[in-house]
């Protein structure tokens, strides 16, 4: 799935199941506003909590002595700002899981199998 | 920043979109990536990021109370991983002032 099929997605249900008329230009747009808006929003330091799917929040990464993994050679990693995402438990229980093999241990265990 | 929060954002620089009809859009967007991302498919949004699955082994865990030893069965879980856009304006912004 790429921004296009999320524009697409949402230029129908607005125009097909809500009767907001708006054109595939401007669901395009609004797609793109909301992603800008959630970025800025993270770019200040503030986390963004969408009910349903997640949790996007930023942390800070202390300087560290890493190494470039094909020369080997020692190098600074600089500190930074990262993003954590930590998906919402009701969109992680509707995840695709795995199918539970037959020759699982413990089936049925009662923590076993999650869905 | 939550997602009503957000709707008032998306209302006030969309002027054609009433707050009601920035909600379903809202809505509509996360509803479409749910969808995706529970039947597996990747989503890749440059710029933005990628939320894909990522598969976690079956392993043997401990109930931290008892000490037992408990089966956790292989599963999938969401992850995400921060775009080149969202990256370079957390570090290149004025956010390194109080890094």
């Amino acid at each position: 799935m790429t921004r296009a099929s999320i524009a697409n997605a949402l230029f129908k249900e607005m125009n097909e199941e809500r009767g907001v008329a708006i054109s595939v230009g401007e669901s395009a747009e609004l797609v793109e506003g909301i992603l800008r808006i959630i970025k800025e929003t993270l770019q200040k330091g503030e986390e963004v909590k969408i009910p349903g799917f997640g949790t996007f929040t930023t942390h800070r990464k202390l300087a560290r002595k890493g190494r470039n993994p094909k020369t080997g050679e020692a190098a600074e990693v600089a500190p930074r700002l990262v993003i954590r995402f930590q998906a919402s438990q009701l969109l992680q229980n509707s995840i695709l899981q795995p199918a539970p093999l037959s020759h699982d241990r413990h089936n049925g265990n009662g923590r076993g199998t999650s869905l | 920043m939550t997602r009503s929060e957000l709707c008032k954002v998306v209302a006030e620089q969309y002027p054609k979109l009433s707050e009601v009809q920035s909600d379903i859009a809202i809505r509509t967007l996360f509803d479409a990536m749910k969808a995706a991302v529970c039947s597996g498919e990747r989503i890749e949004i440059r710029g933005f990021g990628v939320f894909q699955l990522r598969k976690r082994k079956a392993r043997t865990g401990r109930n931290p109370r008892t000490g037992e030893s408990v089966y956790v069965p292989p599963k999938n879980v969401l992850s995400f991983k921060a775009g080149k856009d969202l990256k370079e304006r957390l570090n290149n912004g004025n956010t390194l002032g109080h890094l």
